[in-house]
């Protein structure tokens, strides 16, 4: 492998001195003169008709400048294709943004206002009279398929009856009675994952100012920039060219910050007011509607012979899709057997809606509900036939040239390397006290290419700048200045990372799929390497020879053989004399790329449980990971701490808790229970590197695959601690108290009810 | 000319036909000869991508396929989010 | 109802400022005072991201009345470092890559001052515990941990 200077090591974040002198500049930070305050009514009811909405009351309060419904954003029913790649249905983000007709969960905004300061504004919300005729709401992926179930849409599937079922997918190979004829073990569980949110700690915020020219200025804390200016311009029927979308910084964002909510009522009630208008969310907004993932059941069977060697594998998912159509289903089919060589399967999907929060994305969408059903089946399958699991998984693990399940052959992939390190962890095989319980489970995520813009430019003292258009989340601003220090051979100091607006870099898509150092790295190094050419080029001037023939080595111009008394030329040299040999220079590039090499990870997690309590706590974890090539270590273990945290997250507590009229009973960080960090021990990470061979250095995507294996690395430790295997996340301390009483009788192992899903 | 392979969600679609040679230069051409043999598929395939010898594109008409192009229709996964989920009973 | 006027020490400026009686301090320090370093998760005391210091002792300044730091003392994260001297703390959460997307920093910092403040060689345990109104979603907190140890080492003086 190339050898690399810079790429690797670990410098302070250029952004970092901002983040921890409390000088950098979030969502919520941001104000104009003359600003107004915006608030959001919300539906108290999961599942209303909205028969009628008075305005005039609140119009009249003090300090009141507008007032809008959802007559002020006409619905659009064209079918918009934003960002150049997909689309997004921009009647559903509209509706969803503000009702129109129907409230479909308990938190759809239905109307707004803005005022003069925050608190007029909210008692202003309040004096809007609605008149509601409350249906009832469908509140799980059971009921939501039940014959006599209320139907949500009306017409959800053109040219289908009424039906709350969005779409199907399948994913077929080989002959599955045969593949499970041949099994000499099947075992087959149901398991349920409840919604659960991204939990980024800081709330949805926005400024929008309407100019008199029609021109909109939108700052916002958002993953995607370009794709705010594009779901506006499609929501409010805006010229998209007008619309300039400054990203700040970000507090977290996990996928959950890629749709846009309060920023096309900030542009409308700015058009309104004629006024900038300044709307963020609280807490409880941000649980009640904003995008959680996916409450999940999964059907799965999987058959193996007394070897180990898995045969056949069928699995039914749905997953509920929020209020709206378009959950992560396909790609929960996709992921769930991506990790293993199984001749013959059958995985279909469902995507379902009910009367909860449209679901966003979330940290490798879709991923961690299935793989949670494939990786405690295979832990099951390993006890049943007395195997090691690592072997198990080893024997049945894929790697380049298999297929994936989904179709086509894998290209270097890292599991097998991962799980050899796993292996050899020490972490494996050290001893367990009493009560605990270790688990181990694999994951998988796809991980982005997609669109990316990025310009080098050089100056005079021979520093760079480095633009993109990609909000920072987790250091990607110095990930990218690596980039350019290695390609241009100065130090990374020397370049300065920016995050530019829309208007100020090319179209760049969201941060987030794992794509920004894949992707936009790309278009970075090629636009680091456009700069060197031109060195090149001017060196070739500054000695009166042919560009072609000087070569470029170690930050150096270097001549051809025999050029005589031409010593090579540093950046710092040439670049002091730029003015002489042609000007500035501005290196640039693009790329769409495709999608990353797939990430594979293994975690390994030891639990200790209570057993007078239900109490469960990880007393060691440890995440390893094809990253392909950390480009600055740090924030790659940090990737695999964090997602790993969140993943554990949702294995023992976190869960979205309706009461029978549909209303979210825990939205709050003390009841909706994120780990802290007393209940976390350090998370030792092992860093993997297979190089990826679609980018220059082998990066591979590495932000989303960590989430994936924790559930069922919890839920198997879990398994070995008390000999229950739950099947019903999160492991909470009821559920564990439940199932420790019940270990006595004959079905221990056997399905458990839903405890808290309510029907 | 590639071996396209299609997702058992669209055999439907072409008599049960998961496997097909298309003579296309690139892949807008195969795309078009697919929809053209079997018209069913048409409102389908906007909504995949397409994996060329294992690489997935999602809007690569113009990509060159050889003779020994092996191509999949895979569904589109987004960037962090399922960008296309509306495979509508596919 | 009529302003109140507070007159109070803010990383020792002297300070005054008008709020409504109910105005919260973080209200207060962000919009009143226009110090945006400390920021607004929750507003419940939940999540420790307006963490400060009242009269050297750590709040959540989302439950602090504004009206309430009359004639005291509070520092907040535009306070922790000397003039240009980073405190220990926050140049390692820089060196140990200790934040991601830097929202929950502040309030970490200013937590792990306090702690540090009063204890100055805390165990691991007791520095978790310490932190644990701290949320932070990004790192899973191994490397913020790790951070305020290594800062509680640096602030010892040698043995």
């Amino acid at each position: 492998m190339k050898d690399f200077k810079y790429v690797g090591t670990r410098p302070i974040r250029h952004d970092g001195l901002d983040k921890v002198t409390g000088r950098a500049n979030y969502g919520a930070d941001f104000a104009l003169p003359g600003m107004l305050y915006g608030a959001v009514l919300r539906s108290p009811h999961a599942h209303a008709r909205i028969v009628s909405i008075d305005t005039k009351a609140a119009e009249a309060m003090p300090g009141v400048k507008a007032v809008i419904t959802g007559d002020d954003i006409p619905e659009n029913f064209a079918k918009v294709a934003i960002g150049g790649e997909g689309t997004f249905d921009m009647h559903d983000m509209g509706d969803n943004a503000l009702a129109h007709g129907k409230a479909l969960y308990n938190g759809h905004a239905v109307a707004a206002v803005a005022a003069v300061s925050l608190e007029a504004a909210q008692e202003a919300a309040v004096r809007i009279e609605v008149v509601y005729e409350p249906l009832e709401p469908v509140l799980s992926i059971d009921r939501a398929l039940a014959a006599d179930a209320p139907i949500l849409h009306e017409n959800l599937v053109e040219g289908q009856g009424p039906t709350n079922v969005a779409a199907r997918m399948e994913l077929k190979r080989g002959d599955l009675d045969a593949g499970f004829a041949e099994a000499d073990v099947v075992i087959e569980r149901e398991f349920r994952t409840p919604m659960a949110h991204q939990g980024y700690i800081e709330p949805h915020a926005c400024v929008a100012r309407y100019g008199e020219d029609g021109r909109v200025l939108v700052w916002c804390t958002t993953q995607g920039p370009f794709l705010v200016r594009d779901a506006c311009a499609a929501i409010l029927g805006l010229d998209g060219s007008k619309i300039k979308v400054i990203s700040s910084e970000i507090g977290g964002g996990f996928g959950g910050k890629i749709p846009v909510y309060l920023e096309p009522l900030a542009i409308a009630l700015s058009r309104k007011a004629n006024r900038p208008v300044k709307m963020v969310m609280t807490r409880d907004e941000v649980f009640r509607a904003t995008g959680p993932t996916s409450g999940t059941k999964v059907v799965m069977k999987l058959g193996a012979k007394r070897d180990g060697t898995l045969v056949a594998a069928h699995a039914s998912m749905w997953y509920e899709a929020g209020a709206y159509r378009g959950s992560p289903f396909g790609a929960g089919a996709m992921c769930c057997l991506a990790a293993y060589k199984i001749p013959n399967f059958f995985i279909e999907a469902y995507d379902v809606v009910v009367n909860k929060p449209k679901v966003a994305a979330y940290r490798a969408p879709g991923s961690p509900a299935s793989t949670f059903a494939t990786e405690s089946l295979v832990d099951e399958i390993a006890r049943t036939l007395g195997l090691d699991p690592i072997d198990l998984r080893l024997k049945n693990a894929v790697a380049e040239g298999d297929n994936a399940p989904y179709g086509p052959a894998y290209g270097p992939i890292g599991l097998k390397q991962v799980l050899e390190a796993a292996r050899n962890h020490p972490h494996w095989t050290a001893p367990l006290a009493p009560n605990q319980g270790r688990g181990i489970a694999c994951g998988f995520w796809f991980n982005a290419g997609l669109s990316s813009s990025a310009t080098v430019t050089l100056d005079g003292d021979g520093s760079a700048a480095v633009v993109t258009g990609n909000p920072d989340i987790g250091g990607t601003r110095v990930a990218q200045a690596l980039m350019v220090a290695e390609e241009l051979g100065i130090p990374v100091d020397r370049v300065r990372p920016i995050v530019a607006d829309t208007d100020s870099v090319g179209f760049t898509d969201v941060t987030g799929g794992s794509r920004v150092c894949y992707a936009t790295g790309m278009a970075v190094i090629a636009a680091a390497r456009d700069v060197c050419d031109q060195l090149r080029a001017r060196a070739a001037k500054i000695w009166d020879i042919d560009p072609a023939s000087v070569e470029w080595e170690d930050g150096r111009a270097v001549p051809p053989d025999g050029a005589d008394g031409r010593g090579p030329l540093t950046v710092a040299e040439l670049a002091a004399k730029i003015g002489h040999t042609g000007g500035p220079i501005v290196g640039r590039a693009s790329v769409n790329a495709p999608m990353a090499g797939p990430g594979f990870g293994a975690h390994i997690c030891d639990l200790e449980v209570d057993v007078e309590t239900g109490r469960s706590i990880v007393v060691r974890y440890t995440a390893i990971q094809d990253a392909g090539k950390a480009v600055h270590p740090d924030f790659v273990e940090g990737q695999m701490q964090g997602g790993a945290s969140q993943g554990i997250g949702m294995a023992l507590n976190e869960e979205y808790i309706y009461n029978a009229s549909g209303v979210m009973e825990n939205a709050g960080f003390l009841d909706y229970r994120m780990p802290v960090a007393s209940d976390l021990p350090m998370i030792d990470t092992v860093i993997v590197e297979v190089p990826n061979p679609l980018h220059p250095y082998g990066v591979r995507g590495v932000g989303e695959t960590p989430i994936v294996p924790p559930l069922a690395a919890v839920a198997n430790a879990m398994r070995d601690a008390t000999g229950i295997r739950f099947t019903e996340l999160p492991l909470s301390p009821p559920r564990v108290l439940e199932g420790l009483s019940a270990r006595t009788t004959e079905d221990r192992d056997a399905w458990r009810p839903s405890t808290y899903q309510a029907v | 000319m590639a071996t396209v392979h299609l997702p058992s969600g669209l055999t439907q679609h072409t008599g049960g036909v998961d496997e097909i040679i298309i003579d296309a230069p690139r892949v807008r051409e195969l795309m078009l000869a697919l929809a053209e043999r079997f018209p069913g598929l048409a409102g389908q395939l906007d909504r995949m991508a397409v994996a060329i010898d294992g690489d997935i594109y999602h809007d690569a008409p113009y990509h060159k396929l050889t003779p020994t192009s092996e191509v999949y229709l895979v569904p589109r996964v987004g960037g962090g989010e399922s960008f296309d989920q509306r495979l509508s009973h596919i | 109802m009529a302003k109140v006027h507070v007159r109070t020490t803010i990383n020792g400026e002297e300070k005054e400022f008008l709020c409504e009686p109910a105005d919260s301090l973080l209200g207060a320090l962000r919009d009143a005072v226009g110090l945006t370093g400390t920021k607004e998760g929750c507003t419940t005391g939940d999540c420790g991201a307006c963490s400060v210091l009242m009269d050297g002792r750590l709040v959540p300044s989302c439950l602090v009345l504004a009206a309430e730091v009359q004639g005291r003392t509070v520092t907040t994260i535009e306070g922790i470092a000397n003039g240009h001297a980073l405190h220990p703390v926050q140049q390692k959460f820089l060196e140990h890559g200790a934040l991601q997307c830097g929202i929950c920093t502040p309030g970490f910092i200013v937590a792990a001052k306090a702690l540090l403040d009063t204890r100055p060689n805390p165990t691991e345990v007791e520095t978790r515990y310490w932190l644990a109104g701290n949320l932070c979603r990004c790192t899973g907190y191994d490397k913020i941990i790790r951070a305020v140890l290594d800062a509680a080492a640096a602030l010892r003086p040698e043995a």
